[in-house]
């Protein structure tokens, strides 16, 4: 089986490939090289069509009890939007928190074939893998959530070597089957628990007397030590609250140049200024993440409308539960690990705060210089539904109508902003650094996000047109691991993508330790803490895909 | 112009949803149209014409014969007209009705009048659980009209209620005014148990004290005058019910509650 993809233009940045009039072959999956002798059983003519890798969506929310509370607390978002069964696809609903199979449908429709779960916490992680489980098509994986977890926090209070927390950061990743490490609100988690309501980067954790700073250091230290591709993945201190900026920076500057990922950034980039007393700090923030080589960034964007807030941040979700729209919400606690809270939220278009949020998002985007090191992430559900992607790729790609949104917005923070007199207008080249290659190094994948030899098949083919947001939502052929799933916008096969991880090397030793600390303290031994391989592989639907570890070693 | 009336030809094995069958749905369609329409019954669908005869053709008053209490959802977000039902009739009866009339002779299953939010429904027989509620999750259940019920009402009576008044000449059933915002309930008859169970405002109004007492969680604030009753009663002249024909009184007991939560709901009890 020769498939051979003829006449597309093809971008494909991890090559330093611009616009170019290529052809694609693919056979078991895989590009290939141009073979010489076999014959091509199939040939798709795609002269005029733009050829991309398949987007890599690398934050977002669509695994783990958040989002089954999510699901659970907002019936009137399911019953909005509800979409009967066909032939081939299962029924779902859901707009803000779609079901597991509605979701991996409309990535694959949007162009999409990889979704990273970005919270995924230990203990919940069996949760989260059978939830991707039932997400078709794409791929995915997660990032364990460490930082406010109490082994954590002792180990640091107790002021255990280097070697033994990568033991310990390596056990955990290994065992929640996770593709990097994610940080929620450096230990104000736990300092929640402790009846703290804020924490700033250099507060202490009044039990462990710990401080968000030595929590960052010490996990970003053992990931890169590790090998780990994917940078400490941070949702800084203080989300949301004006003034914010300030913090945000001094995480970025403050992590001694080791690899480092924020996320969300927008949510941290908020000043004080202007007789509302919030302002846009995302001139401060881009200036130093382009000075900073080693950090990254996505946005987070939020767009108007309805939708969901869920997060591992309990103490800011219980900061602003008075804004939950509607007035429902929860905080929990969640084992000794971290907690959660999930609050629906409607960004409105008339309001100030809302309105800077949307135009400090925006700014983030054009003003951080380097399109490796920026990420097209909406926070899914948290700013808005990764549904509306195409929309925001188009007010990145189309001044004019980043402007006409614009001046529909609250005139107050329209003043606010800058935002208008920024030209710059992403390119298609650009757009795919943005989704593909860049999130694909970002997150480690040595096979996807390129249209190199060797690479997946996971390719996008769109027709070319001035209205981006058509365009995007709409690719003319979607192939996943060299199978077409999506033609003309609509899903036409469905398959089952695999889950990547990490598997770094580490001294099972730590184990003596954490064995009778979960027969004290958890609901669970520690034996079931595990998922094992089999459990991912075993229906024969699901598989792993190690990837590749960088080179680590102690700093 | 006659009524257009539907009979059901005989008892359906599984649930149909007639929200399609209201006078904002037909208005503007032949008979012909609606014996064509395909009304969801079960997992399939099923046309107009194959469930019931059709008769008549005044759209703004639609009648339901022999009808069962498999039909769902009959005037569902109606907003003028006027429905009758004889018979018993399903779930989900004048959900998000906005105006207009519906009446039945015979009795409704639960979540009658759910959510609710003007014109008047008159069950001529019990009304089940949930009467004048919330679907789960959601935060508001009827937002205004009238409910009046001859016979009792089943549990939960109000859940979450916002507006609007529930007149019971019956007896209600347990949990009567759960989660109530705001928002009227008369009872003629007895209460169940659990009356006003996380009340937050609104008033219940009872004619006899109830049998198992007023609930710990509400205070008992002594005997009242209260001049807003014999305005209630006059409101109640013009409705078809027996509510027309109390003798207004304005002297009650006064329980507040929920004081688990806010507690400023009360129950008034004629004294």
């Amino acid at each position: 089986m020769l498939t051979k993809l003829t006449g597309g233009k093809i971008y494909d940045p991890a090559h330093g490939v611009d616009g170019e009039i290529r052809d694609i072959y693919i056979r078991d999956g895989r590009i290939i090289n141009r073979p010489l002798d076999e014959k091509v059983t199939t040939e798709i003519d795609l002269r005029g069509k733009i050829v991309m890798a398949g987007a890599i969506d690398m934050h977002t929310h669509i695994g783990g009890g958040k989002v089954n509370i999510a699901r659970t607390m907002l019936p009137e978002d399911h019953a909005q939007d509800v979409i009967a069964r066909t032939e081939l696809m299962r029924s779902g609903c859901g707009h803000a928190a779609p079901s597991t199979l509605t979701a991996g449908y409309r990535y694959a429709e949007m162009g999409y074939t990889a979704g990273f779960e970005p919270a995924i916490l230990p203990i919940n992680a069996r949760q989260a893998h059978m939830e991707m489980h039932d997400t078709p098509i794409i791929d995915k994986g997660g990032y364990a959530m460490l930082g406010s977890d109490d082994f954590l926090l002792r180990m640091m209070a107790s002021n255990n070597d280097q070697q033994a927390i990568n033991n310990y950061v390596a056990w955990t990743l290994t065992h929640s089957q996770a593709i990097g490490i994610k940080v929620v609100n450096p230990g104000g988690i736990n300092a929640f628990k402790f009846n703290q309501r804020k924490l700033d980067l250099d507060e202490r954790n009044k039990f462990y007397g710990v401080t968000p700073r030595e929590i960052l250091l010490r996990l970003a230290r053992a990931v890169k030590e590790l090998g780990i591709p994917h940078p400490l993945h941070v949702h800084g201190c203080n989300l949301g609250v004006p003034g914010n900026l300030n913090t945000t920076i001094d995480t970025m500057e403050g992590i001694e140049g080791l690899p480092m990922h924020m996320t969300h950034i927008q949510f941290h980039s908020y000043g004080t200024e202007g007789d509302f007393k919030f302002s846009s700090g995302s001139a401060q923030i881009a200036e130093t993440i382009n000075k900073h080589k080693n950090i990254t960034a996505d946005v987070g964007q939020i767009l108007f409308g309805q939708t969901v807030t869920a997060s591992g941040d309990n103490m800011r979700q219980h900061a602003a539960h008075p804004h939950a729209h509607p007035n429902k919400w929860v905080c929990m606690d969640i084992e000794c690990d971290a907690g959660c809270g999930v609050l629906p939220f409607k960004y409105k278009d008339q309001s100030y705060v809302n309105a800077l949020q949307w135009m400090i998002g925006l700014e983030t985007f054009l003003m951080v210089d380097d399109p490796w090191r920026v990420f097209l992430t909406t926070d899914h559900p948290n700013g808005a539904p990764f549904t509306s992607y195409p929309h925001l790729i188009k007010l990145l790609m189309d001044k004019t109508f980043r402007n006409d949104v614009l001046s529909t917005l609250h005139p107050e923070a329209q003043k606010a902003s800058h935002l208008g007199s920024l030209d710059r207008e992403y390119t298609m080249y650009e757009i795919a650094i943005m989704t593909r290659a860049g999130a694909a190094k970002l997150v480690g994948l040595a096979d996807r996000g390129h249209l190199g030899e060797g690479g997946a098949a996971d390719i996008t083919v769109y027709t070319d047109d001035a209205d981006r947001e058509k365009m995007f939502s709409s690719p003319d052929y979607v192939f996943k691991d060299g199978k077409i799933v999506v033609k003309d916008g609509h899903l036409i096969d469905v398959t089952w993508g695999t889950t990547h991880v990490v598997k770094p090397e580490y001294d099972n030793s730590i184990e003596k330790e954490l064995k009778p600390y979960f027969d004290r303290y958890h609901t669970q031994k520690m034996g079931n803490f595990k998922i094992s391989d089999d459990e991912i592989v075993d229906d024969g639907r699901g598989s792993l895909t190690v990837q590749p570890l960088h080179k680590g070693g102690a700093i | 112009m006659s009524a257009l009336t539907f009979t059901l030809k005989a008892a359906p094995a599984q649930r149909v949803d007639c929200s399609l069958l209201t006078p904002d749905e037909l208005a503007e369609k032949s008979v012909a149209d609606i014996a064509a329409i395909e009304l969801a019954v079960g997992n399939t669908v099923e046309r107009v014409d194959s469930l019931f005869d059709i008769s008549g053709n005044d759209v703004n008053d639609i009648k339901f014969s022999n009808s069962c209490d498999k039909l769902d959802f009959v005037g569902r977000n109606m907003t003028s007209g006027k429905i009758t039902i004889d018979g018993n009739v399903g779930a989900y009866l004048g959900i998000f009705l906005e105006g207009g009339e519906i009446e039945v002779n015979g009795n409704t299953e639960g979540y009658t009048a759910c959510e609710m939010k003007s014109g008047q429904i008159k069950i001529n027989g019990n009304a089940g659980d949930f009467l004048g509620g919330v679907r789960p999750g959601r935060r508001n259940g009827m937002t205004g009209g009238v409910v009046i019920v001859t016979g009792d009402t089943g549990a939960r009576t109000g859940d979450h209620m916002r507006r609007g008044m529930i007149l019971i000449e019956g007896n209600a059933g347990d949990y009567c005014g759960s989660r109530m915002i705001s928002g009227t309930i008369a009872v003629l008859g007895n209460v169940g148990s659990h009356l006003g169970y996380a009340m937050k405002r609104g008033t219940v109004l009872l004619t006899k004290a109830p049998s198992q007492g007023i609930s710990a969680n509400f205070n008992d604030c002594g005997s009242h005058t209260l001049a807003f009753l014999p305005l209630l009663f006059a409101s109640f002249t013009k409705l078809d019910s027996q509510f027309a024909k109390v003798d207004s009184f304005s002297r009650v007991q006064r329980y507040a509650g929920d004081v688990g939560g806010i507690g400023m709901g009360e129950i008034l009890v004629k004294i």
